[in-house]
């Protein structure tokens, strides 16, 4: 009887480790979802072709009270490279009902960043804007500072930041790309902290 | 003429003093009318999140308000597909009923206008950050305050997310609020 106890602590370890390879695996089909796989890959192809950072996306779109609430490279309806922050035109006081919650979008291949601006009306789009606001208004940590946090611990291109409810936790999903490979990185979304990264072809 | 001046400021003290008292206790407008017509409800708040619980459907907000007619009105917006599914994956909707009868027989509304798309998304990302569900909510707030609990509501608050729940007392409204993320009761005013 008493050798069966001494597992206990075994099994204790093999289930954390069981957890927190289920919260990455559940990261990933997100980020799965967010970026089909043939788009990724000529997505991290033309990377490099981009003359600007997320975070320069990040400050450019801060405008007066206006502020990031969301940001990422993806590839734009004619599969060309673009730079997309979503914003909160008045900032992260006003709830989702009483602001202007939109996306700038547009080429980074230039010196000049000038992005079309689209004011979200759709039902897809609005729920999104309205979740990203309320979560990244409940962070004590801008977008601007967990991508320049994220920098520093990942070398390579950090290519989207993302607020986000995995498993009903707030997080900040960082993704970035060196060699083909995507790293995603987890914030905890209430203290700014690190909770977790993940490397993956 | 100094004493028509006396008059006039004393007045106006007074006229502050009964908005003020009158905006502290019994708000204004259809909140008045609303606390009139509150003790008709044969349901209480609790039942009507209780009833629009189906499933995976899961209540977001709740309140006892007047309708277009100016009739007493259950209102309760939920995520039909639970607190894990993103807004943007769900179906957020009002079912808005009278409860004056011993049914709640609520229609339903799915929402599609920008106002009430937004808001029952923040509703839905607050609740999915709770510990507790409306209904716990709802029930300890009963135990704060004497009064009929008719409205819940999770909100930010100077970027804090807290649910806010308003108790009638014949013309006496008290505010109670709770921190949303720890579940913990905040206080009451």
């Amino acid at each position: 009887m008493k050798r069966s106890k001494d597992w206990l602590p075994t099994l204790v370890l093999v289930a954390m480790l069981s957890a927190f390879t289920c919260q990455a695996a559940r990261a990933e089909e997100e980020e799965e979802k967010e970026y089909e796989p043939a788009d990724l890959a000529a997505l991290l192809a033309l990377l490099p072709n981009s003359k600007l950072s997320l975070a320069d996306g990040l400050k450019l779109a801060s405008k007066g009270a206006e502020t990031p609430i969301s940001a990422k490279f993806e590839l734009d309806d004619s599969k060309k490279l673009s730079l997309s922050v979503y914003t909160a035109e008045k900032g992260l006081v006003l709830e989702p009902e009483d602001n202007v919650l939109k996306e700038l979008s547009g080429n980074p291949e230039q010196n000049a960043w000038s992005p079309e601006v689209e004011i979200f009306k759709d039902k897809r789009h609005l729920t999104r804007a309205s979740g990203q606001l309320v979560l990244v208004s409940l962070s004590p940590r801008s977008l601007l500072e967990i991508v320049t946090d994220a920098s520093k611990r990942q070398s390579g291109t950090v290519y989207s930041i993302t607020p986000r409810l995995q498993a009903r936790k707030p997080v900040f999903v960082v993704l970035a790309a060196k060699d083909g490979k995507v790293t995603s990185m987890a914030y905890d979304l209430l203290t700014g902290k690190l909770a977790w990264q993940n490397e993956r072809q | 003429m100094r004493k028509l001046k006396a008059l006039f400021i004393a007045a106006g003290i007074l006229a502050c003093g009964l908005v003020a008292t009158h905006g502290a206790y019994a708000g204004e407008g259809d909140t008045a009318k609303l606390l009139a017509v509150l003790p008709n409800a044969k349901l209480s708040l609790a039942d009507g999140i209780k009833q629009a619980t189906k499933g995976a459907e899961v209540p977001i907000s709740g309140k006892f308000e007047l309708d277009d007619n100016g009739k007493l009105s259950l209102s309760v917006y939920t995520a039909e597909k639970g607190l894990s599914v993103l807004p943007e994956k769900n179906v957020l909707k009002e079912l808005a009923g009278s409860p004056e009868q011993a049914a709640w027989t609520p229609e339903t509304e799915v929402f599609k206008d920008v106002e009430h798309v937004a808001r029952s998304s923040q509703h839905l990302v607050l609740n999915a950050l709770s510990q507790q569900s409306l209904l716990a909510v709802v029930e300890d707030a009963s135990k704060h305050a004497t009064g009929i609990v008719y409205s819940i509501n999770p909100t930010l608050h100077g970027r804090k997310a807290l649910f806010e729940v308003l108790v009638a007392n014949k013309d006496k409204v008290s505010k109670l609020t709770y921190d949303i993320p720890s579940g913990k009761f905040l206080g009451k005013k």
